[in-house]
């Protein structure tokens, strides 16, 4: 940051001497002008965004008022990507759809780039510091829309817009969508603060859950009963584009997503691996700390593929699988990829997870390497079945969707919400 | 009659829906009313349909209207500023002063008035007009203009459906004199008794650090998660809260430690809300002990408790006290009313001021305050 300080203060210099031989008006002036721009904008990349706000903000709402007459802010702890497939990002894409414009709060490490305001029509992307910034900014607009405020975690910074929201009449809704003091048991979200968390379980006008474990365990806890609303399915996942042909095994197995220490259970696969080595288990994704060099051979880490292309190399695979660790975080989990699997009509071995509702005859669960071998071979014998396949169409982001604003329809907290706030225009 | 009023900011608050419903009603009176804002602000929107009469300007701009336009009366709400416009001493400009703030701190430019820059200064209570005489050093008459409710407030209170928990409310702005601690201490004191109430806070403070006191303190008192916290709820809906509150079976409860009139329990009142609050002025002025509401020792929180249990346990009391405490405040405060006020005392001001006419200080005093019955 001091270099770039330096940067900017050594050429505004060199430009205001410069001043001096183009006069106004000149195309030198206004090479100057731009170049001291650029520089600014690197120096300051958000130096804009309040200028941009004010445009961007009420063009938003006029294309919802066109459309959908709602707006979301989703403050999510990952950015808006499309070739991650999460459930922030996917629930963003079915709103726009439906012209539901999409303000996406995400998450921003320090030094992290910045995704661009405007990327996908209907949606702007704004880092959660900056957001924190201005709340009000955000959340005293859209007086013409029906609100939806979502949050997909619970940063205890966000207690202030919480409140915030409150007043101003948005339709707050809590996403349980992980067990987060399990995350922070294993190292990561350090900002998890239960007391917060439990904060807004109790004052969010609509609570969901992702999966019965964690709306079973924040009802012990609370005595609030979530909505359950699982992940689902973005209906292009199993489309082939270009073919990919894999080497393949006795029997091929295959894994795509995120591979991070906190729940991929390394031992377990490396241990599969040893005990079969005709069998070839290919890994997608990244987050991985160890060195791919050091896998045994028939261990393939392929490295992160656009999602568009998932589907060609999982047609070459005989069994998805989830290897994730025992423990809280994957018990709290609901992975997409388990829907995605099931799409593409393979049969799906898992550990540490749940079943996704309504689909536990399609997913064969293992305590330890030996069973998880055991159902591989069962379930790669199993073959095609067009009913596992059925079951994941039927999960489709536009259904959560529905469930989503039908939980918020129902929820008594939003009938005495509009009563607060329905006696003035 | 040209009258001109001044206050220094152009937010959504209060003292600007005051203004926009005297522009109407004086204008309706057959006077020629305006406004100058020194700042502007979100407040805009309340003058959105009368634009022609509303300003905003510095104090260089106000000075020079000043000199261009010749009004018949100036009124300041607590702008001290307009004492330092400069070039008007020819002008005999005399302002009317209308004396809100409760903050001692910002109550002292009083001491700097002198009766040749101020014709009188107006106050929402009798307390405030306590207050404005002990700080005044010169003889200006002090007169009582009470405070109107607003039109939101006059219409007949709904019922809402939901939970039925009883619901404590607190209405105010977050800061050390309204005494938001004192709210947080009284849930915690009242939780022991009563374990269903559900607690709203409902306000806002300009100080961002304050986010993180409040969480920190109601943390400390273990009462965190049953206090719902409101932050700035647009005063328009603040009639809708109330209706809620009451229709929980709640109360509506002050902890302030200092006002000039207490609007937002007038307003609770004027919803039919049983309210408790400090057994001090001013809200002796409008609250009956037993009648309309209840007191209680604000320096010793514990003795709100008993008269909130018996509220909060008793259907028949809440429901009585908060339909006598909306007569007896709509009384008193009807815009109708506070209007009629206003206008006579500006009438009385302005005759009072042309009858002075060569009569020198005290006496002019003594007619002025002949007038008001003082």
């Amino acid at each position: 940051m001091l270099v770039r300080k330096l940067l900017q203060r050594g050429a505004g210099r060199a430009i205001d001497a410069l001043k001096v031989i183009f006069p106004v008006g000149s195309t030198g002036r206004l090479f100057l002008q731009r170049t001291r721009a650029s520089i600014r904008r690197y120096v300051e990349p958000d130096a804009d965004f309040g200028r941009k706000l004010d445009r961007l903000l009420p063009d938003l709402e006029t294309w919802a008022i066109g459309r959908s007459g709602s707006v979301f802010l989703i403050l999510s702890p990952v950015q808006f990507r499309e070739d991650e497939g999460q459930r922030a990002t996917n629930l963003a894409l079915e709103m726009v759809q439906r012209g539901i414009p999409v303000l996406f709060i995400y998450w921003r490490w320090p030094g992290e780039k910045s995704a661009p305001i405007e990327g996908k029509p209907g949606v702007l992307q704004i880092p959660m510091d900056l957001f924190l910034r201005c709340p009000e900014r955000f959340l005293r607009s859209f007086h013409n829309l029906k609100r939806y405020v979502l949050f997909e975690y619970p940063h205890p910074e966000l207690f202030g817009p919480l409140a915030l929201a409150h007043a101003e009449g948005w339709i707050t809704v809590y996403d349980l969508i992980d067990d987060w003091s399990a995350f922070q048991r294993v190292g990561q979200a350090e900002w998890y603060d239960p007391l917060f968390e439990r904060y807004l379980v109790l004052h969010a006008d609509v609570l969901l859950a992702v999966g019965q474990s964690l709306a079973d365990r924040i009802g012990k806890q609370t005595g609030r009963q979530a909505v359950l609303i699982p992940n689902g399915l973005s209906p292009d996942i199993t489309r082939i584009e270009t073919p990919q042909a894999l080497v393949r095994g006795e029997v091929t197995l295959g894994y795509f997503g995120y591979l991070s220490d906190a729940w991929f259970d390394w031992p377990l696969i490396l241990e599969v691996a040893e005990r079969h080595p005709g069998w070839k288990l290919y890994l997608i994704g990244y987050g991985m700390s160890m060195d791919p060099g050091l896998l045994p051979a028939n261990v393939i880490f392929l490295g992160k593929k656009q999602r568009s292309e998932l589907a060609s190399y999982a047609a070459n695979w005989d069994v998805g699988v989830i290897p994730f660790k025992q423990g809280g975080v994957a018990r709290g989990a609901d992975p997409i990829k388990a829907y995605e699997y099931l799409a593409m009509n393979l049969p799906v071995v898992a550990t540490g997870v749940h079943p996704p509702p309504g689909g536990e005859e399609y997913v064969m669960c293992a305590r330890d390497a030996l069973e998880f071998a055991r159902k591989v071979t069962e379930a790669a014998a199993a073959g095609k079945l067009q009913d596992r396949a059925d079951y994941a169409n039927n999960c489709s982001w536009e259904e959560r969707l529905n469930l989503l604003i039908r939980a918020a329809a129902e929820s008594p907290r939003v009938h005495q919400k509009s009563f607060l706030f329905g006696g003035v225009r | 009659m040209k009258i001109l009023f001044v206050y220094k900011y152009l937010t959504m608050g209060g003292v600007e829906t005051v203004l926009r419903a005297r522009l109407d009603a004086l204008s309706a009176r057959g006077f020629l009313p305006s406004v100058w804002f020194l700042s502007d602000g979100p407040g805009r929107a309340i003058f959105q349909d009368c634009k022609a009469r509303v300003f905003i300007g510095s104090q260089r701009k106000l000075a020079a209207c000043l000199k261009r336009e010749q009004f018949d009366l100036c009124l300041t709400l607590d702008t001290p500023e307009v004492f330092q416009l400069s070039g008007l001493n020819h002008l005999h400009y005399r302002w009317i002063v209308e004396f809100h703030t409760p903050y001692p701190a910002a109550q002292q430019y009083l001491r700097e008035l002198y009766s040749d820059q101020v014709q009188a200064v107006l106050t929402p209570s009798f307390f405030q007009a306590h207050q404005a005489r002990a700080l005044l050093t010169e003889d200006i008459p002090v007169c009582v203009c009470p405070n109107p409710l607003r039109e939101n407030f006059l219409t007949g209170p709904v019922k809402a459906a939901g939970d039925q928990k009883p619901i404590l409310g607190w209405v105010g702005r977050m800061d050390s004199l309204k005494n938001w601690k004192g709210f947080i201490k009284l849930a915690a004191l009242l939780l022991e008794h009563r374990k269903d109430v559900t607690f709203w806070l409902i306000g806002d403070s300009p100080d961002r650090s304050m986010e993180k006191e409040f969480e920190r303190f109601a943390r400390e008192l273990g009462v965190y998660e049953r206090i719902c916290w409101f932050r700035g709820v647009d005063h328009r809906h603040i009639p809708r809260f109330l209706d809620r509150i009451r229709s929980s079976g709640g109360v509506v409860l002050s902890t302030s430690l200092g006002e000039s009139f207490g609007m937002t329990i007038a307003e609770a009142m004027a919803r039919c809300c049983a309210v408790v609050v400090p057994d001090q002025s001013p809200f002796c002025e409008f609250v009956h002990q037993g009648e309309t509401g209840f007191f209680y020792n604000v320096e010793n929180l514990s003795t709100a408790v008993p008269p909130l249990l018996r509220l909060l346990e008793n259907h028949r009391l809440r429901e009585t006290m908060g339909a006598l405490g909306r007569l007896a405040i709509l009384k008193s405060h009807h815009p109708d009313r506070a209007m009629s006020v206003l206008v006579k005392k500006l009438e009385e001001i302005s005759r009072a001021a042309e009858s002075c006419v060569g009569l020198q200080g005290g006496e002019a005093e003594l007619l002025v305050q002949a007038h008001y019955g003082q």
